[in-house]
């Protein structure tokens, strides 16, 4: 028999809670920005807070530190938050959101290693929470050089600011990418952080997963049954992803020229989009478990190791050249970069999943600087059909069926089909079935730092990293870069600024019969 | 904010008509023809809808939720009426020059039975699409038109523009059954949203008797609207509401307070912000959306589901008003 008496009735706010949005989770927080006068700050952290204002997502009692080395008075930062917002935001400043956000925006001036500065941000963040009602929940964002983290980490905890693994009042903490610059210095950031934080107190940010097209590549998937059957290896040729820059390495030379290509952009974005496209089905969409569906996607490549990475790894660095009719400098030319670096700016390779799913199927990754147009975009080629009926003649095979999902611009998705031209001849084109967020959903789309921080302060980890697929893309990425480290007697192909890649990455795929789709 | 393109047509060349109109238009350059679902609109001579009655334009909802929009002037007539008397074809186009999109609408002047009206919106949706109808008249005062909203899978309408409360619920109850969408239930989400932060506080007494709720002359049907949800959330007794009445304070537009004297909450709402003011705490302000009215019919019209607590809500209204 139940004993009733022990089921807890619903408390009035949770009954007048059920059922409405999400938002209604979020409970009141103190935000901390480290790094907070910076240009991250200026340009998407502020910009999104304030569209969560405007959204009335924000919590009801909220308050937002920007903590810098510099000195600046609070109305100073209400200023410098204001020209952000001004120019970056994608909404314009409405006068009465502006004044309600500007409320509950503060400085404090901090610098890292100063324990006796903590203990001064300490104070103020009291006094804040105590005027202003706040419990205490806190959110550290790591707006800093990553070589920052450790020593930050360190002083919030020696400071006491932490309240580890404690539920309520709750204390996270948001890092930024690069999470690290090997397997190894990821290992340290990350017990670093495990030392002071609880795992689930940790949001590693990716904002390329914050993109609503991203986002629906799950729901793509797993909510029309059209394309779910036909993801495997039976029906599909081969995969690929690109993500192509048009800037150059423009201020993150310092950055940049220590990192590459490799480390920039494979290890981490294209790989967490190579694993939403692989994924096996989550059994819900709580956030471990599709973060273990992702991380055995990770688990699963085939490393690419010796001299396996000369034929799978093209890599290269780009040369002067034209971006839209305009010169363009070679990346040796660029302000800040090493006159002899070797640092690569472009990547394409040849990756296989070994499981069931994708066996045998290649996926071609590739990305890089000053390509010709912004774009990133997944393409998922489907196998032609036999070469009998409309596709009998070998001199004119049929296209695939392809569907590409943009993630940037212009999101949205396209599926190409084959279809008959009208006439008394048996002519077939292909045509496209497009679908674009812009055209469909009108509006303007939330940027994907919104999405993220409003998860941050409602404490859903799905579309953050967790440690062990960080370091499980570092474990396959290593072998990439060890044998780069060794073969320094090989020559680096260059580019031209403009052109898709170097040669030797259109013969990376074409040496297999396919082509790099033109994006 | 958009160009727009109108030709004459008749009932039965409107699909050659407006085929030749996309030509027309893509000629000058690449336009998306974009179509989320079938968006009936009806209006009837007396409402001289929407732009000069209801402050919203259809191009400024298409343009966010572009559909095909069919536009039906009707004229109810009882007997011997002609059916459709004219159409007309039109194609809006929006978005900057680099990535163009345009949605397709088509008016048709129809006098006749309210019961002809399915078989010419049967004939002038696109198949498989979901079909919404918006009703932006007062339908507290003028009747829905049965025939038509049969068709559809969902239901917008305003209940701001309820002249007659008790009326217009006993109107749009009969429509649960499908998806309804009410622009001012929708901005009620803050309300809502800070009733649940001011529960979270201290215990309180949330029986019927110890609340109070405030508005002004335009907030009438939010403050039943925001009774009825309380009633079907806490379960109150069948027939019972709180005390509504006008507010006293012309900087509030609504409020709800809850309990007596010392230990009263209050929940304010000016329009621009809810703050909730428990005794002796700092107040909680929750921001209301910055919304047009464009933009909330559109981001209806996107939400193709069934509001459950805007169905319990009128549910427990129905059943206060059939009681009185």
């Amino acid at each position: 028999m139940t004993d009733v008496s022990t089921e807890r009735m619903p408390t009035i706010a949770e009954r007048l809670a059920d059922g409405e949005p999400a938002a209604s989770a979020a409970d009141p927080v103190t935000f901390v920005i480290f790094g907070g006068a910076g240009d991250l700050a200026h340009r998407k952290l502020l910009p999104a807070l304030y569209n969560l204002q405007l959204d009335a997502l924000l919590p009801p009692r909220v308050a937002i530190i920007g903590a810098g080395r510099g000195e600046m008075t609070d109305e100073q930062y209400r200023a410098f938050a204001k020209d952000g917002i001004e120019h970056f935001s994608r909404r314009p400043l409405d006068p009465h959101a502006w004044e309600t956000f500007a409320e509950s925006l503060f400085y404090a001036g901090v610098s890292i290693g100063d324990a006796n500065a903590l203990t001064t941000l300490g104070a103020r963040l009291d006094v804040i929470e105590h005027e202003r009602g706040l419990p205490g929940n806190r959110v550290y964002y790591l707006a800093i050089p990553p070589t920052l983290f450790v020593p930050t980490v360190r002083d919030l905890n020696q400071a006491r600011f932490i309240n580890r693994a404690a539920d309520s009042p709750f204390g996270r903490v948001i890092v930024e990418k690069p999470i690290g610059r090997d397997l190894q210095s990821a290992r340290q950031i990350n017990d670093a952080l495990a030392a002071v934080f609880d795992e689930r107190q940790i949001y590693r940010i990716d904002h390329y997963l914050g993109k609503e097209t991203v986002q629906n590549i799950l729901v793509l998937r797993f909510a029309n049954s059209i394309f779910e059957p036909l993801f495997n290896a039976r029906h599909v040729d081969h995969v690929q992803i690109t993500v192509a820059e048009e800037e150059g390495v423009g201020t993150r030379a310092g950055y940049y020229d220590q990192a590459g290509a490799l480390r920039d952009m494979v290890q981490n974005h294209i790989l967490q989009l190579a694993s939403l496209v692989a994924m096996e089905p989550p059994r819900s969409l709580e956030a471990d478990v599709i973060r273990d569906q992702k991380l055995e996607v990770l688990r699963s490549l085939r490393p690419i190791t010796g001299d396996a990475v000369a034929t799978c790894v093209v890599r290269a660095q780009y040369a002067p050249g034209f971006i839209g009719g305009v010169p363009a400098a070679g990346y040796v030319s660029e302000k800040g970069v090493a006159p002899n670096t070797r640092t690569e700016t472009f990547v394409a390779l040849k990756m296989f999943i070994d499981d069931w799913r994708w066996a045998g199927v290649p996926f071609f990754l590739r990305t890089g600087k000053r390509l010709p147009k912004r774009a990133s975009e997944i393409s998922v080629h489907l196998k032609r059909v036999p070469q009998i009926l409309f596709n009998a003649d070998p001199r004119s095979p049929l296209d695939p069926c392809i569907l590409s999902i943009r993630i940037q611009p212009d999101e949205g998705f396209a599926f190409s089909i084959n279809s008959k031209v009208p006439g008394t001849r048996a002519r077939v084109y292909p045509v496209q079935m497009d679908f674009h967020y812009g055209s469909t959903f009108g509006g303007s789309t939330p940027e994907a730092y919104e999405r993220l921080l409003l998860d941050v302060m409602i404490g859903d980890t799905t579309l953050f990293m967790r440690r062990d697929a960080v370091e499980a893309a570092w474990q396959w990425v290593m072998p990439i870069l060890d044998y780069w480290s060794t073969a320094t007697a090989m020559p680096l192909p260059t580019y031209d600024a403009g052109e898709w890649g170097p040669p030797e990455a259109d013969r990376l795929i074409e040496s297999s019969g396919r082509s790099w789709r033109q994006l | 904010m958009s160009d727009r393109f109108w030709r004459p047509s008749t009932l039965d060349a409107i699909e050659h008509d407006l085929a030749a109109l996309w030509r027309e238009v893509t000629k000058e350059g690449p336009v998306a023809r974009a179509i989320m679902s079938n968006l009936v609109v009806v209006r009837t001579p007396r409402s001289q809808w929407p732009e000069r009655r209801v402050g919203v334009s259809i191009d400024a909802v298409a343009a966010q939720h572009p559909s095909r929009v069919v536009i039906i002037d009707h004229e109810s007539i009882a007997t011997g009426a002609p059916g459709p008397t004219g159409a007309r074809v039109g194609v809006a186009l929006f978005g900057p020059p680099q990535a163009r999109y345009a949605v397709e609408q088509i008016a048709v002047h129809s006098a006749g039975l309210d019961e002809s009206l399915p078989s010419l919106v049967r004939r002038l949706v696109r198949g498989g699409l979901p079909i919404s109808t918006w009703w932006a008249e007062d339908c507290s005062e003028a009747p829905l038109i049965a025939s038509i909203l049969e068709m559809g899978r969902q239901l917008v309408y305003d209940s701001r523009r309820w002249t007659n409360i008790e009326r217009g619920v006993e109107v749009i109850h009969a429509w649960r059954h499908l998806d309804l969408a009410d622009v001012n239930w929708r901005r009620l989400v803050a309300m809502r949203r800070a009733l649940v932060v001011a529960a979270a506080g201290e215990p309180m007494d949330w029986s019927p008797d110890t609340i109070r709720i405030a508005h002004d002359a335009d907030y009438r049907a939010q403050a039943w609207l925001l009774a009825g949800w309380l009633a079907s959330r806490l379960d109150w007794p069948p027939h019972v509401a709180p005390r509504i009445e006008a507010a006293a304070d012309p900087n509030t537009v609504l409020s709800v307070t809850i309990g007596n004297g010392e230990r009263t909450v209050r929940v304010n709402c000016d329009g621009r912000r809810v703050v909730v003011m428990h005794p002796g705490r700092p107040p909680s302000t929750i921001g209301i959306p910055i919304e047009g009215e464009a933009d909330a019919v559109s981001a209806e019209l996107h939400s193709l589901s069934h509001d459950v607590r805007l169905h319990d809500a009128l549910s427990a209204l129905h059943r206060i008003f059939s009681a009185s």
